[in-house]
């Protein structure tokens, strides 16, 4: 029996999702007579490849729209340009059934000229959903015990180790071992960045010994930590990771260093104050479920909110930051 | 001791009727979405994702476990039946499959495929259950050299091994290497043959050049046939399953595919393909009669389908063990552990033995589904071969274009599919083999990488390339190849130019 009503709820949500938007007309409970909500099925539009970074993040947001009744959602990946297929397909809508996931890239690809899009006036930022520091990891059997001893290493000669950022040239992962070594005084383009196709590779080519040092987003970092495969030196978050308290962060260990990549959900270019109202309240919602809750705490990602007019400041900030570190990197066109 | 308790455990979790239904329901879907061109099991996982929510754990990566090898197993039927392999594990089964079928024997390789498969991924869970960590250990010995040197040995394999002289193959090798440099490099971040469209900044998928060459050529040289020569296929002939004389002559390399396939297949990265071609150059080397390779040979049906699968359950070793994907469908896998909450990586098979052991042992029930499944499909997928070609011919197009749109759901990919189907047709006039291009492009993106990933290592040196006994082994084993082919090469033209003296 209770297959039956799974099966039926099944073939209900398919229905809907493939366009009988007309049945879906739940009513959103919160300030119904005032703010926007949705009224025909949502478009998650994610950048990446199904199972791919930010696809987890798309697939939550959908299943709480769902579960809570707010609006029945699809999932569209849109692969290419670094993400930058995803937010362009949404910033020309004029419709705001269309969001997008948006992560670090969408200033890097700007700022080195791969993208025409200018996350500053081409997008509407609706919500910052979250962040996830940077964890700088050696192998348990490294001569470097702590952060310090890695940069003494760097600062006597920069290329003396092979490190990984995974795939994120010039983005998180690259910012936090290049700003340690601006910290330091190491001139952070004469360090040896090797590129791998993500962040598991850099896991298997330092596990394996075929790299001294990874810069990645922690969550690659934590699991082989507490299994005694690695040693994290340090995070670059502003405090201690509950999962691992035993990693201190790197202002604990001297070096004023923050760095992380966060997600923000986009709209289209132009969008009513009302329409934006809806969404933040729809993605307060979210973030504040446990679906979301969970995902962050697997992920290792902190879990925080900023509405619309705080992302846009933050993104304005961010924007400033990458521009000046690409341009020491010699990566801004 | 404590281990063995674990995976006994295991048992019980897996052998639940609700487990027993989502295994069977997994395998059912892998088993479709296998004969759908292009719509891969990677993207049916994902679409799997939010179903999975009301279920616990274990029951989802079962059942998505079960679309994944289940998938392997479909993915065979096209090859052989249409010449349009599903993946790029399949290439290597579709170019004596398909030419098994073209002499009436579709029905042996349909069920030499379903046997081999269902060895090799038995074969691959006990590997799994036995050696899962010592071969995580291997696994982590290929760096970038290794890497490298790896992937120069399969091309060099497949072109070789393929079609009728090795200076065609190569030619095919050296435009899939020129298409899989499209898209943005990784070490620099320049963006590489795009012409200013976003669309190619990601490179050209795979899928896009298989279909193409394989699908759409096929039906475009089908076309002319039917138009202007008469059709020297035979549709069905003698036994539809096995004969014992096939059965005597896939026995080794199914032994021996199965090997190869598990073993491959831990490393992350491009493991199936590179198994299927690794069996598919053993038992063409290791054959009294290689050439009847690309003519029909039931060997290299058998190799190639069983280490494939094989592979497919070596590649969820880095999963368990470590937490990192082999491949694109177990990056899937990988993302659904995290939806529900679990943290995969080395804790994992003590923090949560149930579920590996549910999981891993669930995969020994859904081979036998599949194997139960899949003999007896055989006999309605033969049917296929009755379609008369003025229906059969727009199926095919029809089911090649929605699974193309579906990867991106990207038009521009459409029109990269048609002029690589015409580009098949051409290649298919001038005799030039479609493998080595198509696996060129998945194998060369990595290759390229892994080159230039070592040489930022070794801060230019080329020394890294025999910096350990892996590379060394593997320059030895590509060395080997080439001279192998090309004393094959000579002592056949002197055969023939003796046969014309005499």
């Amino acid at each position: 029996m209770r297959l039956n009503t799974r099966v039926i709820r099944r073939a209900r949500s398919i229905a809907l999702a493939s366009g009988f938007a007309a049945l879906s007309t739940y009513a959103f409970t919160a300030n119904a007579q005032e703010a926007w909500t949705p009224s025909k099925v949502v478009e998650i539009v994610v950048g990446s490849a199904a199972g791919g970074g930010n696809d987890k993040s798309g697939r939550a947001i959908q299943k709480v729209l769902t579960q809570e009744n707010i609006a029945e959602a699809v999932v569209l990946n849109k692969v290419g340009g670094g993400g930058g297929i995803a937010y362009g397909y949404v910033s020309q809508k004029t419709d705001p059934h269309f969001i997008a996931i948006s992560q670090g890239g969408l200033m890097s690809n700007h700022i080195s000229g791969r993208s025409e899009l200018d996350p500053l006036t081409d997008v509407t930022p609706l919500s910052y959903m979250g962040n996830e520091a940077v964890a700088i990891a050696v192998r348990t059997d490294s001569p470097y015990k702590n952060i310090g001893e890695l940069l003494d290493q760097l600062e006597k000669d920069p290329a003396s180790l092979s490190i990984s950022v995974g795939s994120d040239r010039g983005g998180a992962n690259h910012s936090g071992i290049a700003l340690l070594a601006k910290a330091k005084g190491i001139d952070a383009k004469k360090l040896k960045i090797v590129i791998f196709g993500g962040g598991s590779e850099s896991v298997t080519n330092l596990l394996g010994g075929h790299i001294d040092v990874m810069s990645q987003l922690q969550n690659n970092a934590i699991p082989h930590h507490q299994a005694g495969t690695m040693r994290i030196l340090c995070l670059t978050s502003a405090e201690r990771a509950a999962s691992v308290p035993d990693v201190p962060t790197c202002r604990e260990e001297g070096y004023d260093v923050i760095a992380n990549n966060w997600t923000v959900v986009l709209g289209p270019k132009n969008m009513t104050p009302e329409q934006i109202a809806g969404w933040e309240a729809i993605l307060k919602r979210v973030s504040e479920s446990d679906t979301w809750k969970e995902l962050m705490a697997a992920s290792s990602a902190s879990n925080e909110y900023k509405n619309s007019a705080e992302t846009k400041e933050f993104f304005a900030a961010d924007y400033q930051r990458a521009k000046e570190l690409m341009t020491e990197l010699g990566m801004a066109k | 001791m404590d281990a063995f308790v674990h995976v006994l455990d295991g048992f019980s979790v897996s052998l639940q009727p609700g487990n027993l239904w989502y295994t069977f329901v997994g395998v059912l879907m892998g088993t479709v979405i296998g004969v759908l061109p292009g719509i891969g099991p990677s993207a049916a996982m994902a679409l799997l994702i939010p179903f999975c929510y009301d279920l616990n754990a274990t029951s989802a990566l079962i059942m998505m476990a079960g679309v994944y090898y289940g998938a392997q197993y479909g993915g065979a039927i096209t090859s052989i039946l249409i010449n349009t392999p599903g993946e790029s594990s399949s290439v290597m089964t579709a170019i004596d499959g398909y030419q098994m079928a073209r002499k009436g024997r579709a029905g042996a390789a349909l069920a030499v495929s379903a046997w081999g498969s269902f060895i090799g991924g038995t074969v691959g869970i006990v590997a799994l259950t036995l050696l899962a960590v010592p071969l995580t250990k291997a696994a982590l010995g290929f760096g970038p050299a290794e890497y490298f040197m790896l992937m120069l040995v399969a091309l060099t394999a497949v072109f070789t091994l393929t079609g009728t002289s090795p200076a065609k193959g190569m030619l095919s090798t050296m435009l899939g290497l020129t298409i899989a440099t499209v898209g943005t490099d990784l070490q620099s971040g320049q963006i590489r043959y795009a012409f200013g469209l976003p669309d190619l900044q990601e490179g050209i998928d795979f899928i896009i050049v298989v279909i193409g060459m394989f699908a759409i050529g096929e039906v475009l040289s089908a076309l002319e046939d039917k138009f202007y020569k008469k059709s020297d296929i035979i549709r069905l002939k003698g036994k539809l399953m096995l004969t014992r004389e096939e059965w005597r002559r896939s026995a080794k390399p199914i032994a021996r595919g199965s090997l190869i396939g598990f073993l491959v297949g831990v490393l992350p990265g491009a493991g199936a393909t590179i198994a299927s071609i690794m069996s598919y150059s053993v038992e063409k080397n290791s054959s009294k009669h290689p050439e009847e390779f690309g003519k029909g040979a039931i060997e290299g049906v058998a190799g190639p389908e069983t280490a494939n699968n094989g592979a497919s359950t070596g590649s969820m070793v880095p999963l368990l063990t470590l937490g990192v994907p082999g491949s694109g469908s177990t990056a899937v896998l990988l993302g659904a552990f995290i939806m529900f909450g679990i943290q995969p990586g080395p804790l994992l098979f003590q923090t949560r033995p149930d579920l590996v052991w549910g999981l891993v042992n669930s995969m020994y029930v859904g081979n036998v589904m599949l194997l139960l499944l899949n003999l007896p499909l055989i006999f309605i997928f033969v049917r296929l071969l009755y379609i008369p070609t003025g229906i059969l011919l727009p199926i095919v197009l029809v089911l090649s274009t929605i699974g193309v749109f579906a990867i991106n759901n990207n038009v521009l990919e459409l029109y990269l599919c048609l002029f690589f189907g015409i580009a098949g047709y051409v290649f298919r006039k001038v005799d030039i083999p479609l493998a080595p291009l198509v696996l060129a492009v998945v194998l060369g993106g990595i290759m390229e990488q892994s080159f230039r990933q070592a040489m930022t290592i070794s801060s230019g040196s080329l020394s890294i390339f025999v910096g350990s006994t892996l590379t060394i082994g593997l320059a030895v084993i590509g060395v080997g190849i080439l001279c192998f082919t090309f004393y094959g090469t000579l002592s056949r033209r002197k055969r023939i130019a003796n046969a014309d003296d005499n």
